[in-house]
């Protein structure tokens, strides 16, 4: 085997498509920018920084945590039902993530009207313009991942059990993952290190 | 096969919860000093690598997007976790 037949074995056997896999670490490094902006302001502006995380509840940042990796555990389980061609199982596992994730934008909604009503805005100081910023792209994420969510639900069942479908289920679980990837650093970022 | 792949998932769906758990008892429990940060940090690196080891499947992936994507979740933990401890040295 050559080196381009060991490439192309590679690509079929990888879950979801090059691009993605692309995609997906360009927004890595996106996000990875944005958490050093954040620390090099936190380290400049300490007590600001402290103050603003004070006000965060730690609830529910863990709620939206659960809630993620409860929708991880499903979209992987889709996925595994996708590869055995179970049109029911794959439709019951995206309802339950579309529910995860429909929760947490409830519960996130629900923590930016309790600051912006407090006059908690993201003109307020630095903390919260980062706080809006970096859970508002992770939010823009959420919503994007659950679009497709609904469009792959909405396939018929022959076009479900066809590989260009598994293909496609394939991307859109590997972009939710890399979404709860993102929040399991966020969450201690932002809602744990309180004291510090 | 399948009935083995969903223990498996439910498995690690079931050490993440334990971890995360963890990581907010170490934030809520413990004063504050810079052993409490790095591990906090540390549960957050052990759980991203789970999520890309097993949800994700990194490691049926082409060599180099397992290598970006594991070296990235250890860079960004250190990143986070060192910048915590010089925040709260200034």
């Amino acid at each position: 085997m050559d080196q381009r037949d060991a490439l192309k074995a590679g690509l079929e056997r990888q879950p979801g498509t090059n691009g993605i896999w692309t995609f997906v670490f360009i927004d890595m490094i996106v996000f990875s920018l944005m958490f050093l902006v954040f620390l090099s302001e936190k380290i400049r502006l300490p007590k600001i920084y402290a103050a603003g995380q004070a006000h965060l509840d730690f609830r529910i940042g863990l709620t939206n945590t659960l809630l993620l990796i409860t929708s991880s555990l499903f979209m992987a389980d889709a996925v595994a039902s996708t590869r055995r061609r179970s049109v029911v199982a794959v439709r019951r596992n995206l309802l339950a993530c579309l529910a995860c994730g429909g929760a947490f934008c409830v519960n996130k909604l629900f923590e930016y009207h309790a600051k912006l009503s407090a006059g908690l805005s993201p003109a307020h100081n630095s903390f919260y313009s980062f706080y809006f910023f970096i859970t508002g792209a992770h939010f823009l994420h959420v919503i994007g991942a659950m679009i497709f969510f609904i469009h792959c639900m909405r396939q018929n069942e022959l076009q479900m059990v066809q590989p260009g479908y598994r293909r496609k289920l394939e991307n859109v679980g590997l972009f939710w993952h890399f979404v709860d990837l993102l929040w399991i650093f966020i969450f201690p970022l932002l809602y744990l290190t309180r004291g510090a | 096969m399948i009935m083995r792949l969903l223990d498996h998932n439910i498995r690690i769906w079931g050490v993440l919860v334990i971890l995360t758990l963890a990581s907010v008892s170490f934030a809520e429990l413990t004063n504050w000093h810079v052993a409490a940060v790095v591990a906090i940090f540390a549960v957050a690196v052990v759980k991203a690598q789970l999520v890309a080891v097993n949800f994700m499947e990194t490691g049926h992936a082409l060599p180099h997007w397992n290598w970006l994507y594991r070296v990235w979740i250890a860079a960004i933990g250190c990143l986070l976790c060192g910048g915590t401890i010089l925040s709260m040295y200034r």
